[in-house]
């Protein structure tokens, strides 16, 4: 694919470039061509100094992909690129913070081999450690703020430590000012206000009677308000504020509309004064601000103390979390070696989404980049992440710097996403209300659709008389439940009911839609639930990416439930609960006779396990199975039989949403392995889920794989995708305003709302300036994610919502009303009820099964291995299948004697011929040992007993195979003599019956007709015969042939019993 | 002398031809390889220890090395954080010596262009290695060039070698194979004119300039099934026929992913293809071996995981861990709970936790008298931790620790733990060495913790079974089939990865020095031969490629290999059962033979399940037991008909089933103990004010004391920061006493926690009332809250908790108590905001008979359904949630 004239002028800009890349103008596509443009001969970069920044992993992977597919279609298979682009940064902040924080500990004042925490173990690390760290406070600072406020004001600035650092800088001369510019700002922007001037118009335009009492209002609201935006003064503004509007006659006026209409607008205007003076009123500083003065050293103090201390046990712990690691590599930069370091080595900067970029990676590229050559891309009206600190100002900063000269930044506006009629409409709706930020993009797509695209919205509407009706619930959720069928209705309709064609990307032809070609977007998690049952109750695949928590499933509360069940037999509850589950499906009959048979004081599970309730049985033995097993196998293991013996995931697998239900048990059972870690114990587990669940946290569910299903998720979650068809759901929605005990800027200050003597809540003019700046952030943010969601519509567009105004609806208002006519779909209680879920599909079975356990395969032992099998099969098991040492090893005089053992075998061997040279083997063992070694091994030179085994060839050492059926057996012999072979022995104890088979196996292997063993203790040699080994020949056969098929059953009797190191913890054992 | 290189690509059948005569002494990297080639397997290193040996030599061990290392970090440098830092060096210490650089030389030369750190690493690996010499030990990384460097004095007995399975040889190697190898000598190098043998093409050069000779090539020409395969990812070019025997498929999850390859190895070994034919190959075999041998415990697959697993990860290396974190931190509830609980400590059922957890025990002593009386053990050796003490003492007495706690008795349960009991013995033995150094135990901490990283055992001891491999140790190997999972973008191959200390910049400066380094492409090629030779190990068999879309919630892109290959990833084809588990899962809604007990039970589940699950009314699943409840002798409080009258289930479980929640000390305010503790000092405040005139309410010493003697009364548990928090309380509680509207002028308090007992809607009620006040318009009954808002009621007909309980029966018992009085008010008195709490006007009181008549009505019949209000105010802070089912399924339930 070409480059359009701007991605062009993008991508091939000489020196450093901004770029402002609308919603689907081919950006990853422009960034592509930028690094190529790097790695081309003309600029000559390697990979490895380039640095590539992207918002998530995900994308990094994806850039990395389609700069390496770029690579190899224009430079052939230039390895030496292609190389070092598998070792180039392109990743997100974190890793690149990550890599300078591991490269430069000392600077970063991080250990050198931390690592790194997610989101749920920092959460629960800082819920483990927080409370100690304010004991550490001294008693004089909570004189000073009480334990509780310290507790929440602390926790909101170590979460922000950087900001709170600065901010707790700051004093009043900082905020002072910023409240007399925000009053001036509030002041004369009120009468430009689109609401404002429109009130005006309309009561300039209509006249009553004179001396109509509305009449006179009329005439004293324009003047007042033509007074006060002339001059700016307040008392026009409080003049209007208390305007009375009772009185005055419809006679008076040409119609009822005019009448109403001027009295609306002149309380519209009464409204606004009075907003306006409320808000001039709370930023009079007051007492509250003082008493913050007095409290903030003491919360300062408090912050460094914890601070440290956390970050000092992090230290020792080796670990950090996000926060900290951009923290600790703003540090490390902060050294100037530091930076020389990556002066050196990276010189040219690609950054993605950097209207997301918050200020300490704006630092943190500041002094990375000084020098080099950056590419900054983003776009203002995509920046959604406010909550995590994202500020577009750091863009605007960049974007003027970058082009201080007569440069001018690029933009990219053509989508290649939305179809132009479609296209169009949102640039309307947008234009009003995103104002200046705003900038049309211009649509590729001009293929004709039928209908043409148009966006759609609806909106629930509930009349006057179901209003009044009290029986009759016609609250928030009934209107989503209605609104929910609606979206239900819609999507059948264009799916399956009369299925409409849309645009597929990858081949640019139109095709008939299928259910993946549909997403659904909601701001919050929440609804989402709603319109998928809606949907999947009529039989649409639907696919919840994800939402709530995983602790909150049901499927985890069963494993919670088990789980404490098994670490504590004695919790009455738990075992109530795994009964009343699906594990057991007892009635609550059965259990309410049970509990009436309970004796006093005595546990639930003790008298389970001595009754006898036929109801009860199967729960008994399989809880008593496992809490056999819980000595022995990890939790994990546990669930895992505890499904083997009940059948639990055949039940969730048949019940409706059976594909969310088993990825939640998955997922659950991630969760057990990932807190089961190491200890394998099930109390630890059932611990660390007590802390997440008191801490609170949220554990993310685990996603679900699609398939052709449609996609429901939140909007945060949809940036960088697309769809043929979006709906965008409960548009009216309104988010909870939070109001937070301390609220701080980094320019500005710590601002703080404390109780008065009655113990009410009240703020100070610093906080309500701060309140009233984030209010304004978030409303203008709240634009921004609506048009995030509007601009991932390829070809449809549907707006819903539960009611006719409020929330998304107020907000885009202006531009809505331009652009498109809202649909009622009137309140129908009969909707407006849970539906009832259709049960999962019946799976189709698969032809081929295989149940039964696959054979283990053995193919390969030790020649010893046939000895241990020949004494017992089981004792086999442990020893080579298991690969259990036993019981006797370890130190001790056991493994002495077979450090001895070896060093005999060396010395002969290497024909070693004094105890020095034997020394010298490094064998650990006292030197005593080693003489006896030497002295065992030079009995073979001397002793009579082996004069024959002296003569003739001799090779030591001999590795040697043999196969035997299907086994290959392996050894080494340790003389191999010209007609026979030999083992060495140095044990105390002769037991020359043990090892004739691995004799024999030498024999056949190394083709010498005899076999002798040589005890060096004892100066005895025992030789077995050609004859007694021919004899050998069958026995061994057929005892290999038992070993092949898989038979472990113990050969047990107190003679082999007593010698086994396995005696220990067998259950064959005979005693 | 002649010695060959044989450069033939698919060199396994020549190999195997030479290795059969005898001639030649095998050398292969793997057994795995050695049988590929019908040989024993012995490894190039064994010859270079060997000839150590024979000179006095050793190689150091893991632990040698690194306490060697970084006493010598120590020394040279003294690093803010020791132990990390030499985490850290390592690698790049390790890699300087394997490059086989004089350091000494190097460092006498000009070393301005490299980085003052990297000058340091040079200076503090000479150093470790002149000390390592001194004492006649080499590092495992400099082992090939010493042995060689040893055999210029004393030259080892040459040796006609076989060297096959070592594809990818390093210099070092090289070096040492041409000190011993003898005339006749065979390394095999199988290579291509393709710019991935770049490196393979030097060292052949090297070993030319050596006077090795390359073997011509061999006339026997072989078809390989995958040798196009191989072509086709040299070149990157699509083959000319589709190649059959191998397939890329991708799945959804990675789950999924497991299960299908798992699937199709099961269906192989039922096939009865043996175990050694097959092999599953993953990059990184330590993110896939833990869920693999899961599912193949479920699948019945004998799966074999062969990777080292460091001890930190066993439980008896989490067991030491957690005893070092208690031992350094006091005796802490929780952890020491878990350490003690633990069943390498007790059994579980010992009846330990559940005391445990009854009386939270805290701190050595209280810890020390539990674990004695419930356990048998005796835990006083741990008092003395704080120390001094010479090595061997220390080691002696973990040694003794070790059996005091029986440890080797109890790992033996397990093959792993007790390789891992036995490789910590060992290590525990070298550490006590010198015996007389004495360390104290924060010098001794470390150290031990370095013991769990460094000593490792296998992930899965034993033998047999489908092996799971990573592609570097298949070098070499033949297999029938092979399964090689995570072929994704960023898995297969991995990001080439920079070392921290030593990045690739660094190294290209290093050049100038003439010490070499792999460079970025040099892994990139490593890796991409690993891959390479990958395919060769199923020259003559089947591959199979897959990958899943999903993993842990981030999606994955093909790996470019694939692309390589030209092997687009298919979706998987159906895949047979594998597992009864499975087969239930597809049966329980189809007709199926009565074999399966299980399965008839998950039936009957399934039905129970999906009843509640429906709109249908509750059933006795759902707590309709229809056993009439014979409540005529039941003594109801406030808050029990207050709780039934919520959610009947809510009741049931806690009275009838007697359900209460554990008994576990609280470790934090509760809002339940906040309460009484709130209620307790009113009341004592209270009652000295009424006895002695001089006393005020708003005295505050007297309400701090009255404070402490109420934390007392309610057995206030040891809370943290409780000193400052209690200062808190006290001034929330002084605002309070201060507001006139607590103690009117014109109120006289009558009574306080007044007990009553009594009838009332036919129900027999006892409980108490906080204050009850004497107004000249009559008593006034208070019930004080700590909350800020009125509590919830009980279920009007609308199922909204509104209608209020406590006040209207207090009312009329208040009459029975005080039958000449009336009753001018009942009120809640928030004790927090320090104001009245009223109850809605519009809260439908007057229901409250006909709702108190339900809910007899409903214990009459035995009716208990799951139904709390439409808010679910009441299953906020419920206790039963476990067990109630409830969520979205309520909604549904017609009332
Ligand atoms: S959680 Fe709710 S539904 Fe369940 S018992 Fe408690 S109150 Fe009832």
């Amino acid at each position: 694919m070409g480059l359009t004239t701007e991605q062009k002028k993008a991508a091939h800009a000489s020196g450093s470039v901004a770029v402002t890349a609308g919603a689907g103008t081919g950006k990853t596509h422009m960034l592509t061509e930028r690094y190529l443009y790097f790695l081309r001969d003309s600029q000559g970069f390697s990979p490895l100094q380039i640095i590539a920044v992207t918002f998530t992993e995900k994308a990094a992977t994806e850039l990395r992909s389609r700069i390496r597919q770029a690579v190899m279609q224009e430079m052939g298979d230039r390895l030496e690129v292609l190389a070092e682009l598998e070792a180039a940064q392109i990743s997100t902040f974190h890793s690149l913070a990550t890599r300078i924080c591991q490269e430069h500990p000392e600077s970063a004042n991080v250990p050198p081999d931390f690592t790194v925490q997610d989101a749920t173990e920092s959460a629960l690390w800082q819920a483990e450690h927080f409370d100690n760290a304010l004991a550490q406070l001294p008693a004089d600072l909570y004189e000073v703020v009480p334990f509780s406020f310290m507790q929440t004001a602390l926790s909101a600035l170590l979460a922000d430590p950087l900001t709170a650092e600065q901010s707790l800088e700051r004093d009043r001369a900082d905020w002072l000012p910023a409240i007399e510019s925000f009053r001036e700002r509030l002041l004369t922007d009120l009468s430009a206000q689109p609401n404002w001037v429109s009130a005006c118009d309309r009561l300039s335009h209509i006249e009553g009677s004179a001396g109509d009492k509305i009449e006179i209002v009329r005439q004293e609201a324009l003047k007042d308000a033509a007074e006060f935006s002339l001059t700016g003064d307040v008392s026009s503004l409080e003049a209007l504020s208390t305007l009375l509007l009772t009185g005055g006659s419809k006679k008076n006026w040409p119609d009822l509309a005019d009448f109403n209409a001027v009295k609306g607008a002149a309380k519209e205007l009464r409204d606004i004064a009075k907003e306006a003076i409320q808000t001039l009123q709370v930023l009079n500083p007051n007492e509250y601000d003082d008493r913050t003065e007095a409290m903030l050293p003491a919360i300062k103090e408090a912050f460094r103390i914890v601070r440290g201390y956390l970050q000092n046990i992090k230290y020792h712990q080796r670990i950090l979390d996000f926060n900290d690691l951009e923290v600790h590599a703003l540090k490390a930069l902060s050294d100037p070696a530091v930076a020389k370091y990556y002066a050196q080595r990276w010189q040219v900067f690609l950054i993605d989404e950097f209207q997301d970029t918050n200020p300490t990676q704006g630092k943190l590229l500041e002094r990375l980049t000084k020098g080099s050559i950056i590419t900054i891309v983003g776009d203002r009206k995509q920046s959604i992440y406010g909550f995590r600190r994202a500020d577009t100002t750091v863009f605007e900063q960049w974007q003027t710097h970058i082009h201080a000269g007569d440069s001018a930044p690029v933009e990219l506006s053509t989508s290649f996403r939305t179809h132009h009629s479609l296209m169009r409409q949102i640039n309307q709706v947008f234009a009003p209300v995103l104002t200046d930020m705003h900038q049309p993009l211009q649509a590729h797509r001009q293929e004709t659709l039928s209908p043409p695209p148009e966006i759609q919205l609806y909106t629930v509407e509930v009349d006057d008389d179901q209003k009044e009706d009290n029986a009759l619930d016609t609250g928030l959720n009934a209107g989503r439940l209605v609104e929910a069928q609606k979206i239900a209705d819609l999507v059948q309709s264009i799916l399956i009911d009369a299925p409409i064609q849309v645009h597929d990307k990858a081949s640019n032809q139109l095709r008939q839609i299928e259910a993946k070609d549909i997403a659904i977007l909601g701001r919050t998690w929440g609804p989402l639930d709603l319109y998928s049952n809606a949907l999947s109750a009529r039989g649409i695949p639907v696919l919840q990416a994800g939402g709530g928590s995983l602790l909150d499933t049901r499927e985890a509360k069963d494993v919670i439930a088990l789980l404490r069940f098994l670490a504590d037999p004695t919790d009455a509850l738990a075992l109530a609960a795994v009964l009343r589950s699906p594990f057991f499906a007892v009635s609550d009959r059965i259990l309410y006779l049970f509990a009436q048979s309970l004796p006093d004081n005595k546990s639930w599970w003790n008298h389970l396990r001595e009754t006898s309730v036929p109801e009860l049985e199967t729960a008994k033995q399989v809880l008593r199975d496992l809490l056999g097993a819980r000595r022995v196998d990890a939790p994990t293991r546990l669930l895992q039989m505890c499904d083997r013996l009940t059948g639990y995931t055949a039940v969730i697998a048949n019940l409706p949403g059976a594909t969310r239900r088993m990825a939640d048990w998955n997922g659950t059972l991630e969760l057990v392995r990932s807190l089961e870690q190491g200890s394998a114990d099930v109390l630890a587990v059932v611990r660390r889920l007590k802390q997440i669940i008191s801490a609170a946290i949220t554990l993310p569910r685990p996603a679900v794989e699609g398939g052709n299903a449609v996609s429901l998720m939140t909007i945060h979650g949809s940036k960088g995708l697309e769809w043929p068809v979006v709906f965008i759901p409960d548009l009216s929605h309104r988010s909870q305003p939070d109001s937070p005990v301390l609220r701080f800027e980094a320019s500005l200050g710590v601002a703080l709302k404390l109780q008065d003597k009655a113990g009410d809540s009240q703020k100070s003019a610093f906080y309500a300036l701060l309140e009233q700046t984030q209010k304004a952030a978030e409303k203008e943010e709240a634009k921004r994610v609506f048009y995030v969601a509007l601009t991932r519509a390829r070809d449809r567009l549907m707006l819903t919502a539960a009611s006719p105004s409020g929330g998304g609806l107020t907000l885009l208002k202006p531009g809505l009303d331009q652009a498109i006519l809202a649909t009622a779909i009137p309140f129908n209680p009969d909707l407006a009820k849970p539906v009832e879920p259709l049960p999962a599909d019946i799976p189709s079975i698969p032809k081929q099964q295989m149940v039964r356990s696959a054979k283990i395969g053995l193919f390969e032992l030790p020649v010893t291995a046939l000895s241990d099998y020949a004494l017992c099969p089981l004792r086999f098991k442990f020893r080579h299948i298991d690969g259990h040492p036993g019981y006797q090893t370890g130190t001790g005089p056991h493994q002495d004697a077979m450090a001895l053992g070896r060093l005999t075998h060396k010395a002969l061997e290497l024909g070693i011929d004094s105890v020095e040279e034997l020394a010298k083997q490094k064998s650990q063992l006292p030197i005593a040992a080693v003489k006896e070694a030497f002295s065992l091994a030079q009995k073979f030179h001397l002793a009579d007993a082996y004069a024959e085994q002296r003569q003739g060839n001799l090779t030591w050492e001999k590795a040697v195979s043999l196969r035997v059926g299907t086994l290959t057996l392996n050894g080494i012999v340790d003389l191999v003599g010209d007609n026979f072979v030999l083992d060495f022995k140095t044990d105390q104890s002769m037991h020359p019956d043990h090892h004739r088979f691995q004799l024999w196996a030498y024999s056949r292997a190394a083709g010498k007709p005899i076999a002798h063993l040589a005890y060096l203790r004892h100066d005895r040699l025992y030789s077995l015969t050609s004859a007694e080994l021919s004899a050998l020949d069958q026995e061994a056969t057929a005892l290999v042939k038992q070993l092949t098929s898989g038979d472990f059953s113990a050969c047990h009797n107190s003679l082999s019993c007593n010698i086994c190191p396995y005696a220990e913890f067998c259950d064959s054992r005979v005693i | 002398m002649t010695r060959f290189i044989c450069l033939d690509p698919f060199p396994q059948q020549q190999a195997t031809s030479l290795s059969k005569q005898g001639s030649h002494v095998v050398i292969t990297p793997s057994g795995l390889a050695a049988r590929a080639i019908l040989a024993q397997h012995q490894p190039l290193h064994t010859l270079a220890l060997k000839h150590l040996q024979q000179q006095g030599w050793a190689k150091a061990s893991r632990l040698q090395s690194q306490r060697l290392f970084r006493q010598t970090l120590q020394d040279v440098l003294q690093p803010a954080d020791l132990l990390g830092t030499t985490r850290a060096w390592m690698p790049a210490m390790r890699s300087l010596l394997k490059s086989g650089t004089c350091l000494k030389h190097a460092l006498e030369t000009d070393v301005t262009n490299l980085s003052a750190r990297t000058v340091k690493l040079i200076a503090v690996t000479q150093q470790y290695q002149s000390t390592l010499h001194k004492n006649s030990l080499v590092d495992t990384g400099e082992l090939y060039w010493q042995a060689a460097k040893l055999s210029t004095e004393l030259t080892p007995d040459p040796q006609r070698l076989l060297v096959y399975g070592y594809f990818q040889l390093q210099r070092d190697e090289l070096a040492w194979l041409n000190q011993i190898a003898a005339s006749g000598t065979q390394i095999c190098l199988p290579t291509c004119e393709s710019p991935f043998f770049a490196d393979t093409r030097v060292e052949i050069a090297w070993l030319q300039q050596q006077g090795w000779q390359i073997m011509p090539a061999s006339n026997i020409s072989v078809l390989l099934p995958n040798a196009a395969l191989c072509d086709n990812f040299l070149s990157a070019k699509p083959p000319e026929q589709p190649i059959e025997t191998a397939s890329a498929h991708v799945y959804g999850t990675f789950e999924a992913e497991i299960r299908g390859t798992l699937a199709q190895v099961k269906a192989l070994l039922n096939a009865d293809i043996p175990a050694k034919e097959i092999a599953i190959i993953a990059r990184d075999e330590r993110a896939y071996g833990p869920k693999l041998i899961e599912i193949a415990w479920e699948y019945g697959v004998p799966i074999r995981a062969l990777y080292s697993t460091p001890l930190l990860t066993t439980r008896l290396g989490t067991w030491i861990q957690l005893l070092l974190e208690v031992l350094d931190t006091g005796f802490p509830f929780e952890a020491t709970a878990k350490l003690l609980s633990h069943p390498l400590c007790s059994n579980p059922d010992s009846g330990f936790w559940a005391t445990a957890r009854a009386q939270h025990p805290k701190g050595f002593q209280q810890w020390k008298e539990i674990a004695s009386d419930h356990l048998g053990i005796n835990l006083s050796a741990l008092a003395q931790v704080n120390q001094t003490r010479r090595r061997d003492t220390w080691i002696d007495w973990w040694e003794r620790l070790f059996r005091t706690f029986d440890l080797r008795r109890r790992c033996a349960r397990w093959a792993r733990e007790s390789l891992a009991f036995n490789k910590l013995q060992k290590g525990l033995v070298e550490l006590s060495k010198p015996e007389a150094e004495t360390l104290s135990w924060s010098a001794l901490r470390p150290q031990l913790e370095d013991l769990l990283e460094s000593l490792s055992v296998p992930a899965q001891p034993g033998r047999g079974g489908v092996e799971l491999h990573s592609p570097a140790s298949v070098v070499g190997a033949q297999y029938a089939h092979l399964f090689v999972m995570g072929m994704a973008d960023g898995v297969l191959p991995p990001p080439v990865s920079n070392d921290r200390v030593l990045d690739f910049f660094e190294r290209q400066q290093l050049r100038d020095q003439s010490i070499a380094l792999p460079t970025a492409s040099e892994l990139f090629r490593t890796e991409a031969l690993w891959f390479y030779y990958l395919l060769q190990a199923a020259a003559t068999g089947r591959i199979t490629f897959s990958y899943p879309k999903l993993h842990e919630r981030t999606e994955r892109l093909p790996s470019p290999y694939l692309k390589r290959l030209s092997l687009p990833a298919i979706a998987s084809p159906e895949q047979p059962i594998a597992s009864r588990e499975e087969l239930r899962r597809y049966y329980l809604r189809h007709p199926h033979k009565e074999d399966d007990a299980i399965l008839a039970q998950a039936v009957r589940a399934f039905g129970i399940e999906q009843y509640r699950e429906s709109t249908q009314p509750a059933n006795e699943y759902d707590g309709v037991i229809n056993i009439p409840f014979d409540y005529s002798n039941w003594v109801f409080s406030a808050s029990q008909i207050t709780r039934l009258g919520q959610c009947r289930f809510k009741w049931f479980a806690d009275k009838v089933l007697k359900l209460g929640a554990v008994i576990e000390v609280e470790e934090d305010l509760s809002p339940s103990l906040r309460g009484n503790l709130y209620h307790k000092v009113v009341e004592l405040l209270i009652e000295a004010v009424q006895a002695n005139s001089a006393h005020s309410l708003t005295d505050e010493k007297l309400l701090r004391e009255k404070f402490l003697e109420a934390e007392q009364a309610v057995h206030l548990p040891t809370l943290l920061n409780w000193e400052v928090r209690r200062e808190e309380h006290l001034r929330q509680l002084a605002i309070t006493l201060q507001k006139p509207e607590f103690w009117p002028p014109e109120a006289t308090p009558i009574a306080l926690e007044k007990h009553f007992k009594g009838e009332w809607h036919g129900l027999k009620v006892t409980g108490r009332i906080d204050r009850i006040d004497e107004t000249p318009s009559g008593l006034v009954l208070i019930d004080y809250k700590t909350g800020t808002s009125v509590p919830k009621g009980i279920q009007d007909t609308n199922g909204k908790v509104t209608i209020d309980l406590q006040l209207p029966l207090y009312r009329e018992m208040a009459a029975d108590l005080y039958p000449e009085k009336s009753v001018a008010d009942t009120r809640y008195f928030s004790l927090t905001k320090g104001k009245k709490l009223s109850v809605s006007s519009k809260a439908p009181q007057h229901e409250l008979p006909a709702m108190i008549e339900t809910c007899k009505r409903d214990l009459d019949e035995g009716n208990y359904p799951v139904q709390p209000d439409t808010k679910r105010d009441a299953c906020t802070y419920c206790d039963f949630d476990l067990l109630c089912r409830q969520g979205s399924r309520l909604a549904r339930k017609e009332k």
